[in-house]
């Protein structure tokens, strides 16, 4: 019950960026969410070479 | 310097205007969080606490994919703040790699929404601002 309740706080803060920020949207099920994990994390690694190399840089 | 604080102040200003302006979009957003999603086709809680951690980590690529296109003008104009913001970044890449592991085993860390929620918050404040300012001519981008 925790688990969901926190997971509600998860979606509600999201929702709140994505509206505010027009953010792109993603369709995932059950069957897709590990693959969609993946491909964040590797999303993930792209963007942080990018923003603390320029921070290294200073 | 005084220059700088003025624009700031500006940029500020502007930000808040355009949050108010948008927390009156959020009531009618449609359900797009993954979370929301699998929560309609299961109430597992494991399964949920993964969901909830793609969205996290949405959460910080689409913020930090945002930022970057500001950074060079943050860091030339507001090396402070600048700084500032990449240590926030830090701060949620840090309890990322932390809610990865317990995402694996199915379980939401205790309060890492609530402080990505706060680092967000921070970091939307500055990222509408800058897009205010912009927008109205106040900084040139």
């Amino acid at each position: 019950m925790t688990a969901i309740a926190d997971a509600a706080i998860v979606a509600a803060l999201i929702l709140d960026i994505i509206s505010m920020y027009n953010s792109r949207g993603i369709e995932v099920d059950l069957d897709s969410l590990s693959e969609a994990i993946e491909n964040e994390k590797a999303r993930r690694d792209e963007i942080n070479k990018r923003l603390f190399k320029k921070n290294d840089n200073e | 310097m005084k220059h700088l604080l003025k624009n700031l102040t500006s940029i500020l200003c502007a930000g808040l205007l355009v949050i108010s302006a948008g927390a009156a979009v959020i009531s009618c957003a449609p359900s797009s969080t993954a979370t929301a999603q699998i929560a309609e086709q299961t109430k597992d809680p494991n399964v949920l606490a993964k969901a909830a951690y793609l969205d996290a980590l949405r959460l910080y690529n689409d913020l930090a994919d945002r930022y970057i296109k500001y950074a060079g003008y943050m860091e030339t104009n507001f090396p402070t703040e600048h700084g500032y913001v990449i240590t926030i970044f830090g701060e949620m890449d840090d309890v990322l790699m932390m809610w990865e592991g317990f995402a694996q085993v199915g379980v939401i860390p205790e309060k890492a929404p609530e402080k990505m929620d706060e680092y967000a918050d921070a970091i939307l404040t500055l990222l509408l601002a800058l897009d205010a300012a912009i927008e109205s001519g106040e900084i040139e981008f």
